[in-house]
């Protein structure tokens, strides 16, 4: 398999894991889990402690590398203040995620679809970064 | 793209710390996809130019985790294989129960760090 279909099966990958669970007793189960299916593990406490330690206010930028549906950079950038720029691959993650972090950050949240490794973003952007759970 | 002394915090699935080789394959083989190569994260952090200034175990709740989706999976297990599918289901819980399996052999930790870019 070539570098670039050995990456659209990745990606497909990804965006199928955000396409499990999406009938209607599938959302219940994702929400008895606090709605972090597929793949995260970050805890209320936990995202709460991790703004706690990101030193960060409302006049920065925080960055979360793959964001997924926003969590937990949604929690951190509300806590904090700060404006958010969550980056996937799944576009699908991007969607599910769009409107509850519209409702939570409002214009103070850009979805961005792309690999947070290649960004076309310059030095000295963001105050803070975070990632939780990428790949697992 | 971060600036100078700006935040990092991140939070991972990681092997254990000093396993043996066949310790670190079973690992692999139970962990996440993606399961990286044995390094801890802190080392990663630090080797990517950041003080590392705190680090925590994330362990014990991320076994709590896995209890909680496993426990409710069993509770909603008929209307989920009704509305999802058998394989669905499997899949979810086999890899729930692998990941468990792995921490209860101590092969798998969860851990976060908070670095500071130089």
């Amino acid at each position: 398999m070539d570098d670039l279909s050995h990456r659209r099966t990745t990606i497909r990958s990804y965006e199928e894991r955000y396409l499990r669970f999406r009938t209607k007793a599938g959302t219940e189960f994702r929400s008895a889990l606090g709605g972090v299916m597929p793949n995260g593990w970050t805890t209320a406490e936990q995202a709460e402690w991790m703004a706690s330690v990101a030193a960060l206010s409302q006049d920065d930028l925080l960055l979360d590398l793959g964001g997924g549906r926003g969590w937990p950079g949604s929690l951190i950038a509300q806590k904090t203040g700060a404006r958010l720029v969550s980056v996937d691959v799944p576009l699908e993650a991007l969607r599910q995620g769009a409107s509850t972090l519209r409702e939570q950050l409002g214009s103070r949240v850009l979805q961005v679809c792309g690999d947070g490794r290649v960004l076309p973003i310059g030095d000295a952007h963001f105050s803070a970064v975070c990632q939780a759970d990428v790949l697992c | 793209m971060l600036k100078p002394r700006g935040s990092l915090v991140v939070a991972t699935i990681e092997m254990a710390e000093r396993l043996g080789a066949e310790e670190r394959a079973r690992a692999t083989e139970l962990g996440p996809e993606h399961l990286g190569t044995g390094c801890p994260l802190r080392d990663l952090v630090a080797q990517s130019d950041f003080e590392v200034v705190i680090e925590r175990d994330l362990t014990d709740d991320f076994r709590s985790s896995l209890l909680e989706r496993l426990d409710v999976l069993d509770q909603r297990d008929e209307e989920l294989r009704r509305a999802e599918g058998h394989e669905s289901v499997d899949v979810e819980r086999e890899k729930r129960k692998r990941m468990l399996t792995a921490l209860e052999e101590g092969l798998l930790r969860r851990t976060a760090v908070v670095g500071r870019a130089l």
